[in-house]
């Protein structure tokens, strides 16, 4: 087929598409996100593949693996369309079950059906499981239905119209930035910066190209929002870049486009590919775009591999060939970026919303959201809570509803101590504060951020101190180490809040924390060093207590940290089993069979195996 | 020409000057330990703190990539700058307490110790990146770079191996704030990043005038004819001054 040389060839074809397709045909669609993946989804694939030929009804059924649905919790999830029957846990057992039973006979298959744990009830549809029923799910609402690595599902679903609609309408590129800025839109890769402004002040830099880039880096650990978005909707950000590019860069400059993207992130990689592919066959790339007179591509660049890449000026340089290391931002990227030029970075889940929002409308999406935060906000939500997963709520939803109502609450009904959010340099939020409304401002105010959106949920078993540790650990490695605040200053709080841990610290070491917090802070040369200390900070702050007993009592109340804990055999409940003396890996348990048993503590490494192991709860820790 | 305030006092700059540039030739003293004139400014070692308030808003920043600007107003010192440049001191003292350099700075910033633990490395590289832009920037040999990230962090020739771009010419030896770059040399050879060069002499006089490497180098780079390293400045200037007078006077001083 020939690219489309006008947005009248590409309307004609969207109808020809939509008139063309049976909306009642059966697509088996296979989750083969992040956590579907590790649960088994490639093999469940094939495994459905195989029981459709066997059926012999290729014709009429197809397997369609999809990006993230969300729903981990319930992975590798199936959703059998047109009636969007949703099953869990499924395993390459049951796919002749969903081909024969489901796809053909319209028959559902009740053990593989999720149980509401609050209800009782079995969940059949996709859109009544109650994670879904709470989330707002603007960008990633679509991922079930749609094929990644097929540019007609997109098209077939109004896409490209948002773009097609400004050139129908004649829309100015000025006009264009006017909309981004009165929707609110901030960008989500951490800062929050109103992504209007920064669009405007790039169109208004001279320079013979403007760059529009697209940061797909995704360093935090645990995060997989922007990867997600890009294995299940590609064509949203590729959309999204080309208003970008229009509205930066025309008619007064070249555009060229970058997607920087994480190096671990290879079905991402290959589904931009397939679908820049897709785009640039059917002239929605490449010279004279839909004959606007726009010409517009994007090149794929493979990341540095270090958190630090992430940054603005680090992911310029990494760009340019050079090594991916910040350098002072006195002069805007937006006026001189990548290559000297101006250079327009937003990050996936940014450009994303930018198609949405012209398609729904201003109006409608400053609707949703706060005040100062609009729209709605991906989030990774991990740790104790019952479902984990990918979610999608409005800005302004108060953690408490995130946890307990999208999230479904604490495992094993512990009590809720903290969430982290923001990434590795995010901070601590106690449960004290948990009707929070999170948006931007207000998890600033608390001492958090909102970071590129995990959330890492804690309950009363998790040690505060050692949360720091683990979050200067990651840092100290991940600083590029420029800059002497940033690479000593980290490591040397490392350094302390290691020790507290180890049951080594003193009296001022919260103070020197303190003073050392400060210097990072504001003298570190990039924000990976102005944010680093809001881990410890925000632990400070919300659990002094715990620092202190680990100080002062050395103690750990959480008794999490091995050098402060102790493991005892309570004597009237010990009944010989010899199970903990067998399993403790340093022989550090003696007794004869049928006879209270002893653990020799200076032979104990606390490692926990006969706490874990005792049938009868005979061990302490203390 | 722009105009703005230090510590008060208004001065002129060129565009395209960092603000550390203007306060030093003004008389302004701001301590620095990753500053070179020569070389571009890094931002590395964070000692040169100042605070600039730009349109009502005030904050902290490096002075050595900071521009010069219109109407903004430096202050170089006040509490807060010497509280944050002494901490800044500690933590760069971390790396090697022992050295004379670094004890110097310190003494001159008032701090006496450091109350942090030192870093596992000690060899008195503070990681300031001196070396590197010089060798890159003015010698233009690229034989040392960083390597590792984060805590890790050091330089080092390529794989650590004898580099082989390196000229031998000590500029990274030369301008090391800290003086930790090792060399050796006796009449013949020298030795640097685990290089051996041999050396070449003035043929007048025996001087030692560097290593062939490095005057190819200089050679290359100044277009002037390879003759004109043959002998040491000394002995050029003596037979400039003996050719000249030949011409002047016949070779008869009056
Ligand atoms: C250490 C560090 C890592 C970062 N990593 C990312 C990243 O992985 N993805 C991202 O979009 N932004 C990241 N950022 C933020 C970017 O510098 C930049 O602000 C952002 O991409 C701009 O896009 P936005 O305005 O759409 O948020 C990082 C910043 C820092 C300091
Ligand atoms: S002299 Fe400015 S940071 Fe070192």
């Amino acid at each position: 087929m020939a690219p489309f040389s006008s947005t009248a060839e590409l309307h004609a074809y969207q109808q020809a598409l939509v008139e063309r397709r049976d909306p009642d045909r059966t697509v088996i669609a296979v989750c083969y996100g992040t956590g579907c993946k590790a649960s088994g989804a490639t093999e469940l694939i094939d495994a459905l593949k195989k029981a459709v030929q066997e059926a012999g009804c290729s014709d009429r059924v197809s397997v369609m693996p999809t990006g993230c649905h969300g729903f981990c919790e319930g992975a590798p999830l199936v959703v059998v369309h047109p009636r969007r029957i949703l099953y869990t846990k499924v395993k390459p057992r049951h796919a002749a079950d969903i081909v024969n039973k489901t796809a053909l006979a319209g028959e559902v298959i009740e053990p593989l059906l999720f149980v509401d744990p609050d209800t009782g009830n079995k969940v059949v549809h996709e859109g009544e499981l109650p994670f879904y029923a709470h989330q707002h799910r603007l960008l990633l609402g679509r991922h079930s239905t749609t094929n990644p690595e097929e540019i007609d599902d997109y098209l077939a679903n109004g896409g490209y119209g948002a773009w097609a609609r400004i050139l129908d309408e004649q829309i100015a590129p000025e006009a264009i930035i006017e909309l981004i800025k009165k929707s609110g839109l901030r960008g989500r890769g951490g800062g929050g910066f109103p992504a209007g402004r920064k669009w405007d002040s790039c169109r208004n830099a001279p320079g013979e190209v403007h760059y529009v880039i697209c940061n797909a880096d995704e360093g935090d650990p645990g995060a997989f929002m922007d990867e997600s978005v890009l294995e299940g909707n590609p064509h949203s950000v590729i959309e999204g870049m080309i208003i970008g590019a229009y509205a930066i860069g025309f008619p007064h400059s070249r555009t060229e486009g970058y997607v920087y993207i994480r190096h671990e992130y290879p079905l991402a990689r290959h589904r931009l590919a397939i679908a820049l592919d897709q785009a640039r066959e059917k002239g929605l790339l490449g010279d004279n775009i839909l004959g606007s007179g726009l010409s517009f591509d994007i090149t794929v660049n493979r990341g540095g591999g270090a958190f630090v890449c992430g940054e603005s000026t680090a992911l310029m340089a990494s760009i340019e060939g050079f090594p991916g290391e910040p350098r002072a931002k006195h002069i805007h990227t937006v006026v001189s970026g990548l290559y000297g030029m101006p250079t327009n970075l937003n990050n996936v889940e940014t450009w994303a919303n930018v198609p949405v929002i012209l398609n729904m409308g201003v109006q409608a999406y400053r609707a949703i959201g706060t005040e100062h935060s609009k729209g709605t906000k991906i989030f990774s939500l991990v740790g104790k809570v019952n479902n984990t997963g990918l979610v999608e709520v409005p800005m302004g939803m108060t953690l408490k509803d995130i946890i307990f109502q999208v999230g479904g609450g604490i495992r094993n009904g512990k009590r809720f101590k903290a969430v982290q959010t923001g990434g590795p340099s995010g901070g601590c939020i106690p449960a004290s504060l948990i009707d929070l409304p999170v948006d931007f401002d207000r998890l600033d105010e608390v001492g958090s951020m909102m970071g590129s959106g995990g959330m890492i949920v804690m309950d009363e078993t998790t040690c505060m101190v050692e949360v720091a540790r683990y979050f200067l650990n990651f840092l100290r490695s991940e600083s590029c180490g420029k800059c002497s605040t940033c690479r000593e200053g980290i490591a040397r709080m490392y350094d302390i809040v290691e020790g507290i841990t180890r049951g080594e610290g003193k009296p001022g070491d919260v103070e020197l924390l303190e003073e050392l917090a400060e210097v990072v802070r504001e003298a570190s040369l990039c924000a990976l060093g102005t944010t680093a200390p809001n881990p410890v900070l925000s632990t400070i702050r919300y659990f002094a207590e715990e620092y202190r007993a680990h100080i002062e009592e050395k103690r750990c109340p959480a008794k999490q940290c091995k050098a402060l804990i102790t493991y005892r055999i309570i004597e009237d409940r010990c009944t010989g089993c010899t199970a903990c003396a067998k399993i403790c890996p340093t022989d550090a348990i003696t007794g004869v069979k049928d006879q209270v048993h002893l653990i020799h503590q200076e032979k104990c490494i606390q490692c926990g195996s006969c706490y874990e192991v005792c049938p009868v709860d005979a061990i302490s820790v203390e | 020409m722009l105009t703005f305030t230090i510590d008060g006092q208004t001065v002129q700059a060129e565009e395209g000057q960092n603000l550390l540039e203007v306060a030093l030739a003004h008389g302004f003293d701001i301590p620095t330990l990753c500053y070179h004139p020569s070389v571009s400014a890094y931002g590395a070692c964070r000692l040169c703190l100042v605070e600039v308030t730009q349109r009502g808003r005030s904050r902290i920043t490096t002075s050595c990539n900071y521009p010069a600007l219109p109407g903004i107003s430096v202050v170089t010192r006040n509490d807060r700058i010497d509280r944050l440049r002494r901490l800044v001191m500690e933590l760069i003292l971390c790396r090697d307490p022992g050295n004379p350099q670094l004890q110097a700075m310190a003494d001159r910033l008032g701090v006496d110790r450091t109350r942090l633990r030192f870093a596992s490395r000690q060899d008195g590289c503070i990681l300031c990146g001196l070396c590197e832009r010089i060798c890159r920037e003015s010698i233009g040999a690229d034989a040392i770079s960083f390597v590792g990230r984060g805590h890790e962090r050091r330089l080092a020739t390529p794989f650590d191996e004898p580099s082989e771009s390196c000229v031998g010419c000590l500029a990274c030896a030369m301008v090391c704030p800290t003086q930790v770059i090792e060399f050796t040399q006796d009449a013949d050879t020298r030795t640097i990043w685990k290089r051996t060069f041999t050396l070449v002499k003035c043929k007048e006089c025996g001087a030692v005038l560097g290593t062939p490497e490095e005057l190819a180098l200089f050679q290359r780079k100044t277009g002037l004819d390879a003759s004109y390293f043959d002998t040491c400045d000394a002995c050029r200037k003596k037979q400039t001054a003996t050719a000249f007078a030949a011409v002047t006077w016949g070779g008869q001083r009056p």
